[in-house]
């Protein structure tokens, strides 16, 4: 038994650290219990030549490929898309590729505009300040001044320019006369923080960023909330939340680095475990008074799950367009299908954003058995037509809540401590469907207008799950949500949720700026009510 | 393997045995051979580094070797003098290899695979292609220096859709 925290923290990804920095800022004593480690930045595959194969190990996207001890199964047999997440100091902001374009207001009124879906508890207006915030604290590259979206402030570093790869993608958004902007980047082009170097484009961020470029979590919050006074638990892995014979959390019992079962007391309870996370820890924290998982009389916990579902749209050029360089995420973003157009067939939209391509081996393996470059003789040919030749559009589209997309537990795997593992059951709706038929139209037509002599799709990208979003909503009514607007159980006064769970809807955008501004907020609540909620 | 050479010189691997090392150099000069400035794959080091995933990864071994079990058997077939697959022509060296990869689809594919991470991910070959090895520190580090034209975003600017307000 730990000494009382007055808050504690599950989860160091981007989330978890927002609030732990906030409330540790606040002077608030704050733990934060991490499943994972450090990453050492001098392990970052980039600073080797064979950098390119971690992608297939240590490295890879997918908690089932990786396989580490920190690491617990999903199952997926009953999903045609892959949840993937990183579990360390920085959570899957590690892994990310820091695009971070915001809701619009409309997102927050789905019901209200379109007739699906709920509203949000909470409006556009509401959580701006916050979005500004966070932008101006972790740093990021854009242009302000897009007048498809509310104004925002000014950016802390400009975008560079469009390069090769982005003057193609120009030639065809000016020809076909569709919005586009400079994608809003969770980047910095210089130095900027403690020990943080500027980007200098060498590519793959989705394998992590070994300078500190990316504003990940463990080079912004995580370190900052340790300097305000945190204290961070890593290789803490939460078996279970603990409740006090009020009906109160009473903190976490948790398997610590040797393996021992240890309690962790505190007078408020935060979750940021993720999507994914979040609900299995509440699933896996049973009690008389909560049989089926802490805070969830409503049976909404799990439920409501939301991917951003995605189809991989790539043309190959003449050109060589050096696509193999710069942050592969973060580039030009097109809000022409954003909002709702009955034309289309289906309610809500979607944004296509417009990224780098390949590498040398993935351009060799061509995202899957069927597309590999052929060998032989042909090979090299056919490698130097695509390699840097290539631009890739994701299309991604707004997924609409239901409930039989859930997170459950499972019954027959578990983590390297015997935890139930999760279980993951996504249907693919008709309209998501729909819009991403409509989305991957376009992109062939943005493509060939570009100059593409080849484009080629995924209907749907499997291993593309990279938003989990949904599974503890939030809302004014008990029996139909799990937290409310702040966050805030309805079940448990003093548990709060701060990760993509909490989300209503997904808007057709990456969620993470959303997750952060919403984090921001609930812990601003807490430090003024703190002593109302605290157990 | 150090960040500067080529791996073609490393001593042989510790889980291939040196018959099944000379072997996949064969298969995988065929797989990726020489043309132009790109060398051979025997000349980089794809095999060595094959042999240096299957130590690392347990999941590649039956397939890998399961692969290179078949390729034999069809040598065997084919070619009764038993020279060995490395000393077939190159036609009779690609038709046993379509006939694997058309019998054993899953674990020629893992053979292709591994054959191209270790292909690609050669400092020899990445200098060929352009690609800093390794790519860090220096990235492509003028790329992020040129500074954004914003006259670019006149048109966007003048006729962009409206948000809806909510
Ligand atoms: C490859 C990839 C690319 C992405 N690109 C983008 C992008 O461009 N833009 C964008 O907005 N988003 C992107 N995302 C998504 C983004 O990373 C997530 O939205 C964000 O990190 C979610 O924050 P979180 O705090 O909810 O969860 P996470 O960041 O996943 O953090 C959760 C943390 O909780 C810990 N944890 C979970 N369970 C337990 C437990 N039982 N005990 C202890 N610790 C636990 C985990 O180890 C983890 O560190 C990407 C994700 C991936 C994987
Ligand atoms: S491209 Fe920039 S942000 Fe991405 S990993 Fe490289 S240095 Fe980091």
């Amino acid at each position: 038994m730990t000494d009382q925290a007055d808050v504690l923290v599950i989860g160091a990804g981007a989330s978890g650290a927002a609030v732990a920095w906030a409330l540790a800022r606040a002077g608030r004593k704050v733990v934060i219990l991490e499943q994972g480690d450090w990453i050492d930045p001098s392990t970052y595959p980039q600073h080797r030549s064979d950098w390119e194969r971690f992608r297939q190990t240590t490295f890879n996207r997918d908690p089932n490929v990786r396989k580490l001890p920190e690491d617990y199964p999903v199952d997926v047999t009953d999903s045609p898309i892959d949840p993937l997440m990183f579990n360390a100091v920085g959570g899957s902001t590690i892994h990310w590729t820091g695009h971070i374009p915001r809701f619009r207001p409309s997102d927050f009124r789905v019901k209200t505009l379109d007739g699906v879906a709920d509203d949000w508890p909470l409006d556009y207006w509401e959580l701006e300040p916050y979005y500004d915030a966070n932008d101006a604290y972790i740093g990021v590259t854009g242009l302000n001044g897009d007048p498809s979206n509310p104004p925002r402030t000014p950016r802390t570093f400009e975008p560079p320019a469009l390069g090769a790869t982005g003057e193609a993608y120009v030639r065809g958004l000016e020809k076909l006369g569709w919005h586009w902007w400079p994608s809003d980047a969770a980047l910095i082009t210089r130095p900027h923080g403690t020990g943080r170097l500027g980007c200098n484009g060498c590519g793959p961020c989705d394998i992590g960023c070994p300078i500190g470029a990316m504003s990940s979590a463990h080079v912004t919050y995580v370190p900052d909330a340790i300097r305000h006074g945190a204290t961070l638990i890593t290789r803490a892995r939460v078996r279970e939340l603990v409740l006090d014979d009020r009906g109160l959390v009473a903190g976490a019992a948790y398997y610590d680095r040797e393996g021992h079962l240890q309690v962790q007391r505190a007078r408020v309870t935060v979750l940021g475990a993720n999507g994914i996370g979040t609900p299995r820890l509440l699933l896996n924290s049973k009690s008389a008074r909560f049989p089926t998982g802490m805070a969830n009389s409503s049976d909404q916990v799990g439920r409501n799950f939301m991917f951003h579902p995605v189809a991989i749209v790539r043309g190959v050029f003449e050109e060589h367009l050096n696509s193999h360089q710069g942050p592969v995420g973060a580039l030009i973003n097109s809000q022409e299908f954003y909002e709702t157009d009955p034309a289309r067939g289906a309610l809500r939209g979607y944004q296509l954003q417009l990224v780098r391509d390949s590498q040398p081996v993935e351009t060799a393996l061509g995202r899957g058995p069927g597309r590999r470059l052929p060998w032989g003789k042909g090979h090299h040919e056919a490698h130097r037509k695509e390699f840097s030749h290539g631009l890739t559009i994701v299309v991604m589209a707004e997924d609409l809540p239901e409930a039989h997309n859930r997170v459950t537990l499972s019954t027959t795997s578990t983590d390297a401590h015997g935890i139930p593992a999760a279980k993951l059951s996504y249907t693919l709706s008709q309209n998501s469907r729909a819009l991403l038929d409509h989305g991957i139209a376009r992109a062939t037509e943005l493509l060939k207008a570009s100059g593409a002599h080849t484009v080629t799709h995924d209907r749907l990208t499997r291993v593309a799950g990279w938003h989990l979003m949904g599974t503890t909503r939030m809302g004014t009514d008990p029996s139909n949500s799990v937290v409310n607007r702040w966050g805030r159980a309805h079940d448990v006064g003093n548990l709060f949720i701060v990760d993509g769970s909490i989300f209503v809807t997904s808007a057709p955008v990456n969620p993470t700026t959303t997750i952060q501004a919403l984090a921001r907020r609930t812990a601003d609540w807490l430090v003024e009510h703190f002593e109302e909620v605290a157990g | 393997m150090n960040a500067t050479g080529s791996r073609s010189d490393q001593p042989n691997g510790t889980v291939l045995s040196a018959d099944e090392l000379s072997l996949l150099r064969a298969v995988q000069d065929r797989l990726v051979p020489g043309d132009g400035q790109m060398p051979p794959a025997h000349a980089t080091g794809a095999a060595i580094a094959v042999d240096t995933y299957l130590a690392e990864r347990t999941d590649l071994r039956t397939p890998i070797l399961g692969a290179l079990r078949a390729i034999t058997i069809a040598t065997a077939v084919h070619d009764p003098a038993h020279a060995g697959f490395a000393h077939l022509d190159g036609a009779s060296q690609d038709a046993i290899l379509h006939e694997v990869e058309a019998s054993e689809p899953v674990w020629f594919d893992c053979l292709l695979v591994q054959t191209y991470t270790g292909y690609y991910t050669d400092p020899s070959v990445q200098a060929e292609i352009g690609v800093p090895s390794p790519l860090q520190p220096a990235g492509y580090a003028s790329m992020m220096q040129a500074t954004f034209d914003e006259r670019r975003l006149d048109r966007v600017r003048a006729t962009a859709r409206p948000w809806r307000e909510a």
